[in-house]
Parts: structure tokens; C-alpha cells; sequence
């Protein structure tokens, strides 16, 4: 059942939501965007849209998650106006490095995380910072399952990222 | 090829890092802002007011949000009316944008939102006839003693405001020492 509160229990409740969850919203900011500056613009703007849309939050089954849907279509729509164009698949290849140990793979990956399209990145970010699966992406990001599932596949595709079972671990040998 | 739980991990601290990073540089801010000092700098100026915000409300991530140089400062009639105090209006959307709030009031011939004084972003309109401020997007009304809340630039001496806003302040209030606070819209 929805409810109404006045302005000052309003802002009150507000104050303490984004106390609750600021966190959560600058790291998924910060994890989309893959550049600080942005990441605070982004939190900026959810939060004032936060506050617009106050009622609504609150009256959700999961505020956090309606919000956390607030901020990635609001990334989206500034991004499909603003967004450099992205790394293409070759460039990316081109940049990867083909026989590196772990930890420069890893600052590879992550680099190259930055040339992904802002749908990939959002992707990555709901993946394996929240841990959602592909039907709660979808949902936010308002497209299919089966696009989440292309999108992610290609995007790990150029972070030479390998998915599936852990591959066994080395072992010493025993002399 | 990486494996995945490897970027995994490492995607993670690294964002966390980051995060740490943003969510620290508040903290740092917010010790030298409560000192009284004129910026001259635009920039300097939004993080200052952020972290008076910050400090004020715990909300945002510090964040300032550049407005346009050229502002507009209208103050509608400030002297034509005995009975009501002036509106101070300034184009938005401001600087940094956060919640405020407070009963609208005069306060020596201005108006002002609790303990600060009010400017308003020129989606306002101050009937000093009638005294009413309006929020003309929505038509919302709201009068003295009413309580107001919203978001806007959140406040800041009005002396430091005048320097980087060049805002004309209309007589009856040119003397204020206190605080602004900067409404953009209606919570």
C-alpha cells in the first residue's frame, strides 16, 4: 500500500536511504563509468532524481534496486549522446597482449574495460559487482536476456577473459 | 586469457579502491570549506559548497556541478512592494544539488528559507503583490511561513557567492552576513 510523507519526514528518509546506500551507488557509479570524475556526476544525478522521485522509491518493494535502476538508465541516456566511440573488437585485440602473467592480464582487462560501449560496461559492473543475473540486468537496462547474454559474451570476449569451471590448479610437483 | 573469477576479484578491489578514493576526498574537503574564505575559482568554489553539504547532510558524493558563468540575477520588484520581501533569483540548475529546506520567511526585506537566505533558480516566479512564490513548472504555491524543501546549490556565505556569481542583491538585504541557500526545485 502506498503512503505519503510530509517534506521533513521526506528528506529525513532520504538523508538516511543515501546514508544507507551511498556506497553501493558511488561503487557501481564508479564501476559503470570507469573514470571517477564521471562516477560523481553520475551519483550526483541519481541522487537529485532520488529526490524527485522520492515517492516512488519508497513505495517500491526494493528501493535500493529501483534506485540502482534510476542510475544505469540514467547513465544510458547521457551515454548515448555523450560516449566517444568505443574500442572496435580489432583495436582491442590489437591491444591486448597475448602471453602475459596474471597481473598484467588483469591491468590489461581492466583497461581495456574503459573502451567497452557503456551497455558493456553496465553489464560488467551488474555482473560482477552486484552479482545479478542476466534476467535482473535485462530488466534494468529495460533489453533482453538473450542482448545481456551477446553483450557479456563479447565483452569478455575482448577482455580475454575465459569463462566457465575454474581450471584445476597447478600443483608442485612432489620430488 | 584471464580467468573469470580472477577479473572478478580483481575488477572488485580495484572499483573498491576507487570508491575508497571518492569517498574520502569529501572528508578532506570538508575540514578547510568551514573556513571563511573568498574563492575566486568557479570549480573551487562548487567543492567548497559541496562539502559544507556533505558535512550538513551526509548525501552526495562531493561532486560540484558547473553552472553557467553567465548569470541572470533578477530581483523582481525588490523595492516596489512595502509589504513583502524581494526574491533573489539566479538561473539554474546550480552548482551542486542537494536538499534543502526551511520555512520561507522575510528577513529584513528578503526572503529567506530558515536561517538562510533564499535564492531561487528562475524557474521561480515571487508575486510581491500577492506573496506568493510559485514553482512555474509544477504551479506549486507556497507563501510565508510555509515550509519549503527541494533541491538546489545548498547555501554558502553570501559575500563568497556575490564573488563568484557577480549577483546583485537587492538593497534590502545587501548587508545580509549569513548564509544563502540555493533552491533549484521543489522536493
Amino acid at each position: 500500500m502506498e503512503t505519503s510523507v510530509t517534506s521533513d519526514e521526506a528528506s529525513a528518509e532520504i538523508a538516511r536511504f543515501i546514508a544507507a546506500h551511498r556506497r553501493a551507488l558511488v561503487r557501481l557509479a564508479v564501476g559503470i563509468c570507469r573514470d571517477a570524475s564521471d562516477a560523481e556526476d553520475l551519483v550526483q544525478d541519481t541522487s537529485v532524481a532520488l529526490v524527485r522521485n522520492w515517492q516512488k522509491v519508497r513505495n517500491a518493494d526494493f528501493p535500493f534496486a529501483y534506485v540502482r535502476q534510476i542510475m544505469v538508465r540514467t547513465y544510458m541516456n547521457h551515454a548515448r549522446t555523450t560516449e566517444a566511440p568505443v574500442l572496435n573488437a580489432s583495436t582491442v585485440a590489437q591491444r591486448a597482449p597475448d602471453a602475459l602473467d596474471e597481473l598484467e592480464a588483469i591491468d590489461a582487462a581492466l583497461s581495456i574495460l574503459q573502451g567497452l560501449s557503456p551497455q558493456a560496461r553496465t553489464v560488467i559492473a551488474l555482473r560482477y559487482l552486484d552479482d545479478l543475473d542476466d534476467a535482473a540486468i535485462a530488466q534494468i537496462l529495460g533489453i533482453s536476456r538473450s542482448t545481456v547474454r551477446v553483450t557479456a559474451h563479447r565483452a569478455l570476449k575482448q577482455l580475454s577473459i575465459m569463462r566457465g569451471p575454474l581450471r584445476p590448479r597447478r600443483t608442485r610437483r612432489q620430488d | 586469457m584471464l580467468r573469470e573469477d580472477e577479473f572478478r576479484r580483481a575488477y572488485r578491489e580495484r572499483v573498491e579502491t576507487e570508491t575508497d578514493q571518492l569517498l574520502d576526498e569529501p572528508t578532506s574537503e570538508m575540514v578547510m570549506l568551514r573556513e571563511p574564505v573568498a574563492r575566486k575559482s568557479r570549480r573551487g568554489y562548487g567543492i567548497g559548497i559541496a562539502a559544507v553539504l556533505i558535512a550538513a547532510t551526509g548525501l552526495l558524493v562531493g561532486v560540484p556541478r558547473l553552472s553557467t558563468p553567465t548569470i541572470d540575477p533578477a530581483a523582481p520588484n525588490p523595492d516596489t512592494s512595502a509589504s513583502w520581501p524581494a526574491a533573489i533569483t539566479a538561473p539554474g540548475p546550480f552548482m551542486f544539488e542537494s536538499i534543502v529546506g526551511g520555512e520561507l520567511r522575510d528577513a529584513g526585506g528578503c526572503l529567506a528559507l530558515g536561517d538562510d537566505l533564499l535564492v531561487l533558480s528562475d524557474e521561480w516566479s515571487w508575486d510581491d503583490t500577492t506573496g506568493t512564490l510559485t514553482y512555474q513548472p509544477s504551479g506549486r504555491e507556497f507563501r510565508l511561513g510555509d515550509h519549503v524543501g527541494g533541491a538546489g546549490g545548498g547555501g554558502g556565505h553570501l559575500v563568497d557567492i556575490q564573488t563568484v556569481w557577480d549577483l546583485q542583491v537587492p538593497s534590502a538585504c545587501a548587508a545580509w552576513e549569513g548564509n544563502v541557500a540555493l533552491l533549484s526545485y521543489p522536493g
